[in-house]
């Protein structure tokens, strides 16, 4: 029950995360970088996860994986501030004594702070900044001890089942998390640091061989510039006092240097932000490369070699250098510009820069964050109309519902549109890019039967569908955490698959969900008994259409996954959860068309059947991905398995209460069931009163 | 089927006889409606299986079978397998949608869409009971050495022992294989089975099989110690013993293990009591036979307890290799083999989504080994292989299906949308 309130909660909370957001937080001032150094750093492109993109969308990403959020709000001194993810970065670049102030960290279960030794705070709304948590005495420690144990029990393959267990528990996965989110905050404060606080011991004081050198004898940039000089020194008989001497430094730069990330350690929280020197390799280099080469690694190179990569690479640190050890001076600005510069004029000789431009539109643009509030905007409206069904001033304003639903999904197709642009090939590749892509085309099936019907029935579910799918969208996007821009395995690059399986699959899931959604409408109708006779057969007759349109597709789509498969596995049909949902969808649809041509179910049979089809839908689309188990692995996402349970209860609900209509609603049919057929009438009824009860339980327990 | 039953039975009021009772219920909708529920509840069943079973024994159980048994809440009910509840499905098909349908060509939509589904359902028999299929595995040339070709493919999932004569020159002479269908079924413990052939002139006692003596890890988690063996009573060979340990879900993981005696024939059919030899034998992969080898009288022979292998009519040799990752990353962006046919010399790029057919062998990257390897490792490229007969049939189906549901659906549709514009201006008459 406690979990059903939380969750109640969550919503709450989303609808009005804008204004509640704010956290009480123990920073005491804080100065906003200039807008200009923030649009020249947002711009800067680095390649992440095999793809080149703009800093801003790196930025993004990194800060909801710790903040669940792509802005950080606080308060300074009763001043509300809103801090960009662009922006937020650059703090722990380039000023992470304030970063670690900053409120951040997000923990709703105030027993995971609990369990480190950290006070916990009266709001699991407000957050913990890195200091708060660090400061408390061990709490670092007692972190990475437990989240250490649960880490070796999953490595462990006899403790597989032991292992998921303890995952389960609410505090080891809410410390789990933390933990994640801690790492990746502690890389963001740490990646620079080799620049800022150069190797720790000034060369000058080492040995009397740099006494001459001019300042900057304690930078790494010196450090590296002079190397075959100090392995030189330390080779001599008298070198071991030296060697004492910088020992610790050479700890220490080694330490940094993989922080800023090594080449052939495949991190995803390195920054690869410069362009290769060479223009045959694809991979962008990483600021603790440019270390590597020029010291642990030299030898690897000619001596020829060692020159043009030092004179190419020591500038870049020299530049980093600068930026980090001049924050807050008017040379900022220009030497980040420079350094940008640079880097923009490689990606444009590569011809890699072309995307960054468009993605960071694109970023700007947030199409699918514009279309939400135009369908809430939409369904206000047609609740106002509902108020005076007929009225001129209700006709007026249904043409603006329709005016709002048509520009909020001409904004979702626009995103669509454009995201398929940026990777180059056809919408749908993951489980996110099904989100908008499905709602967008259940938006467009509605928007066509309201132009044969003009009932205002498919209008609502339109706006209904658009909001719902935004919305999960939305919530997707943050609990994954992850560039929904993806570069795609190999047995996925095949355009002409994606633009052929995948989209008549997902035409399909959409039309079987709009059939399900619309199906609703009927039985509520008859439950309540409100709506005309008129209304029913038009809802039906919608439902019916629906069904077929989606079997069509959903039918193709199945057969022609099985194509591909043949393809690229040699087997056309392997028993694959997801194929198994996709033909559960199409064995529904051919169900409900059979049962009504044989005359087995009417009009309130269709609908019922319909809203089986859409829980049949919803556990092909997501349930499947929970498995863990197939070739389609891709889409594992954690926690929604609560949502699902919930998702399965309320459409039995609602199933059930269709059903009950046989005996209640109709009193005079009850002469027309035959035995037979009142037996499973009944029996139907049951069934779908006891799964509502078993998925709350699930859901529950879950 | 395109009559409702109040049709049929609005038609039929005189008595039927059984045969034609038996008739319309075999081409009826109640039938098809059975069927097709039966199939979606299998589907379901079948599919939450493989969480605990693995897509193998679900698919075994649920999807193969003539009949099973599920706990539904702790009862066990007797259920129809895919396989049977397909038959029938064919068959009501065929009956109701293709015999007893009132055809017409106006209306051919779902004739043709039926038509297309019962073509699709009988690739599905076809290439379940005639597809042959396996790995092959090739590895990169690496500099003098001679490139390497194969013609043989090896089954992931099932086992077979092969018993080989060699001659004087220790040349294979032949090779007597004892299939998956023979070392399948229940091993109970302490049970045996023996095998023998006219060709053979002794007898295999094989008794102990296991299916699984790995671990997740790949390691052999039961293969005992001398003094482990003793502890749990179990036998010994060459201070070896072995002890079941539970099947993984990806059966292609599992190693099997078995111990083998060999008698003597000292008769037509009769063996000596005595075995000559007895071993323990281990699954081998397809690239470090391992077979134990003996002697009886002057012949050489062995025995080896490997995938089930397959030899293809063509033979392969591998030019070259190429994978390549996503700039930074280790996921595959593309990986390919250049690959010649030997007795043609046909060159074929083998790549993911575009394989090599030929002489009805369908070769397709599959993967790639081995795992872990470093930059400058040597590479293996592991091509699938299968030969199907009903190979490209489901894409025949699709198009037929595609098309007639269209032409079916288009055709409601304008009919649909005629009777909306009557009634309509029927309605603005009225007013």
């Amino acid at each position: 029950m406690n979990r059903l309130i939380k969750s109640i909660r969550v919503i709450l909370c989303f609808v009005f995360a804008a204004s509640l957001n704010f956290s009480a937080a123990a920073i005491d001032s804080y100065k906003k970088w200039d807008p200009e150094i923030v649009k020249i750093f947002e711009a800067m492109p680095v390649q992440e996860e095999g793809r080149l993109k703009p800093m801003q969308t790196v930025a993004r990403y990194k800060l909801m994986r710790i903040n669940n959020s792509k802005r950080l709000r606080f308060e300074v001194g009763g001043e509300k501030i809103k801090v960009s993810a662009a922006e937020w970065l650059m703090d722990c670049l380039f000023r992470p004594e304030v970063a670690k102030k900053m409120p951040i960290f997000k923990v709703n279960n105030p027993d995971v702070i609990e369990a480190i030794g950290v006070e916990p705070h009266s709001s699991p709304r407000e957050r913990y900044s890195f200091e708060e948590i660090s400061s408390a005495p061990d709490a670092m420690k007692r972190l990475s001890e437990r989240t250490g144990e649960l880490g070796k029990m999953m490595e462990d393959s006899d403790k597989e089942e032991e292992s998921k267990a303890a995952r389960r528990d609410p505090v080891n996965a809410g410390l789990l998390s933390l933990k994640s989110a801690v790492n990746e905050f502690e890389w963001a404060t740490n990646a620079f640091n080799f620049a800022r606080d150069g190797i720790a011991v000034d060369l000058g004081e080492a040995s009397e061989e740099f006494k001459k050198a001019e300042g900057g004898k304690s930078r790494v940039s010196y450090f590296l510039s002079e190397f075959d000089k100090i392995i030189e020194i330390a080779r001599k008989p008298e070198g071991q006092e030296f060697v004492a001497k910088i020992s610790a430094a050479f700890n220490l730069l080694e330490r940094d240097m993989a922080t800023a990330g090594v080449k052939d350690r495949v991190s995803m929280i390195s920054l690869a932000m410069f362009p290769p020197i060479s223009d045959d390799d694809e991979e962008w280099i990483k600021p603790g490369y440019l270390i590597e080469q020029l010291s642990f690694r030299k030898n690897e190179l000619s001596v020829e070699d060692q020159k043009k990569f030092a004179q190419w690479a020591l500038p870049k640190i020299v530049a980093l250098e600068g930026l980090t050890r001049n924050v807050g001076s008017p040379s900022f600005v220009n030497d980040l510009k420079a350094l940008s510069d640079g880097i923009v004029a490689k990606a444009k000789e590569r011809g890699e820069y072309k995307n960054i431009e468009l993605e960071l539109l694109n970023n700007r643009l947030g199409l699918f964050h514009w279309a939400l509030p135009f369908y809430i905007m939409a369904f206000i409206l047609l609740a106002v109309t509902w108020l005076g069904p007929g009225s001129k001033i209700s006709r007026g304003l249904t043409y603006g519902v329709l005016g709002m639903t048509v520009f909020a999904t001409v904004a979702l197709i626009a995103g669509i549109y454009l995201r398929s642009i940026l990777l180059g090939r056809p919408p749908i590749s993951t489980l996110y890019e099904t989100i908008p892509f499905i709602t967008a085309s259940a938006v467009i099936l509605c928007l066509v039967i309201e132009f044969f019907d003009r009932k205002g029935i498919a209008l609502a579910c339109s706006v209904m569908i658009g909001i719902i799918g935004l919305f999960l969208a939305m919530r997707f996007e943050i609990k994954e955490a992850r560039d929904t821009l993806k570069v795609l395995e190999a047995v996925l690059r095949s355009n002409f698959w994606l633009a052929t399986h995948v989209i008549c699959i997902n035409i399909g899931y959409s039309a079987a969900i709009l059939g399900g959604v619309i199906a609703h409408l009927f039985i509520f109708s008859c439950f309540f008994n409100v709506g005309s006779k008129d209304f029913r057969k038009s809802v039906t007759r919608m439902v019916y259409g629906v069904t077929c349109f989606g079997l069509l597709f959903a039918l193709v789509g199945t057969v022609l996954g099985g194509v591909w498969a043949n393809d690229s596995w040699g087997r056309f049909w392997g028993w694959d959860p997801k194929e198994n949902g996709a033909l559960m969808i199409c064995i529904g649809a051919i169900i409900l068309l059979h049962a009504k041509m044989g005359g087995y179910i009417k009009e309130l049979g269709i609908n019922v059947m319909a809203v089986l089809i859409l829980m049949i839908t919803v556990f092909s689309w997501w349930h499947v991905n929970q498995l863990e188990t197939g070739l389609h692995s891709y889409g594992f996402t954690s926690g929604i398995m609560f949502w699902l349970f919930i998702v399965y209860a309320i459409e039995s609900a609602v199933m059930s209460l269709g059903l009950s209509c046989c005996f209640f609603r109709f009193p005079e049919r009850k002469g027309q069931l035959g035995g037979v057929r009142t037996v499973f009438s009944v029996s139907f009824f049951l069934l779908a009163f006891i799964f509502t009860i078993v998925f709350v339980n699930l859901a529950l327990l879950t | 089927m395109a009559d409702t039953e109040s049709d049929i039975h609005k038609g039929s009021r005189k008595r039927k006889s059984l045969l034609a009772k038996l008739y319309d219920f075999f081409s009826g909708y109640l039938l098809a409606v059975i069927l097709l529920t039966f199939l979606l509840a299998l589907t379901y069943f079948g599919t939450m299986a493989q969480v605990e079973l693995g897509l193998y024994e679900a698919s075994e159980k649920y999807f193969e079978s003539f009949f099973l048994t599920e706990n539904i809440a702790g009862v066990p009910v007797l259920l129809p397998g895919v396989y049977l509840v397909s038959a029938l499905l064919f068959l009501n098909l065929t009956l109701g949608a293709i015999v007893r349908v009132r055809k017409s060509w106006r209306r051919p939509g779902m004739l043709i869409a039926h038509s297309g589904i019962l073509y699709i359902l009988f690739a599905g028999f076809v290439a379940f009971h005639y597809t042959k299929e396996g790995n092959m595995l090739l590895y990169e040339p690496n500099g003098s050495d001679v490139r390497h070709q194969s013609d043989e493919i090896y089954n992931l999932t099932n086992w077979s022992i092969e018993v080989t004569k060699y001659d004087s020159n220790g040349k294979r002479e032949f090779i007597h294989v004892i299939g998956p269908d023979q070392l399948g079924g229940d091993w109970e413990a302490g049970s045996t089975r023996t095998y023998v052939n006219s060709d053979i002139p002794f007898q295999i006692k094989v008794s102990g099989y296991l299916r699984n003596i790995a671990n997740g890890k790949g390691q052999l988690a039961g293969l005992l110690s001398e003094k482990g063996a003793k502890d749990k009573g179990v036998r010994i060979i060459e201070g070896y013993g072995v002890e079941a340990v539970p099947t993984n879900k990806s059966m292609e993981f599992n190693l099997p293990a078995t111990y083998i005696d060999i008698f003597s024939r000292v008769g037509t059919n009769k063996f000596d009591s005595e075995s000559i030899s007895s071993a323990l034998l281990i699954g081998s992969g397809p690239l470090s036979p391992k077979p134990f080898t003996f002697s009886d009288g002057d012949e050489k022979w062995s025995v080896d307890l490997t995938r089930q292998r397959y030899t293809l009519p063509f033979a392969i040799e591998l030019e070259n290799f190429q994978k390549e990752d996503h700039p930074g990353t280790m996921r595959a962006r593309e990986y390919s083999s250049d690959v010649i046919k030997i007795d043609t010399g046909r060159k074929v790029h083998i790549s993911m989504n575009k394989p090599m057919r030929d002489a009805g062998y369908t070769l397709y990257q599959a993967s790639w080994g081995p795992e872990g390897a470093r930059p400058g490792d040597r590479l293996y490229t592991s091509l699938a292989v299968s030969y199907n007969p009903a190979d490209q049939w489901p894409k025949y189906g699709t198009y037929v299906i595609a098309i007639g549901m269209t032409i079916h659906f288009v055709q409601k549709l304008f009919s649909y949308l005629k009777r909306s514009n009557r009634s309509r201006r029927r309605e603005e008459d009225s007013q």
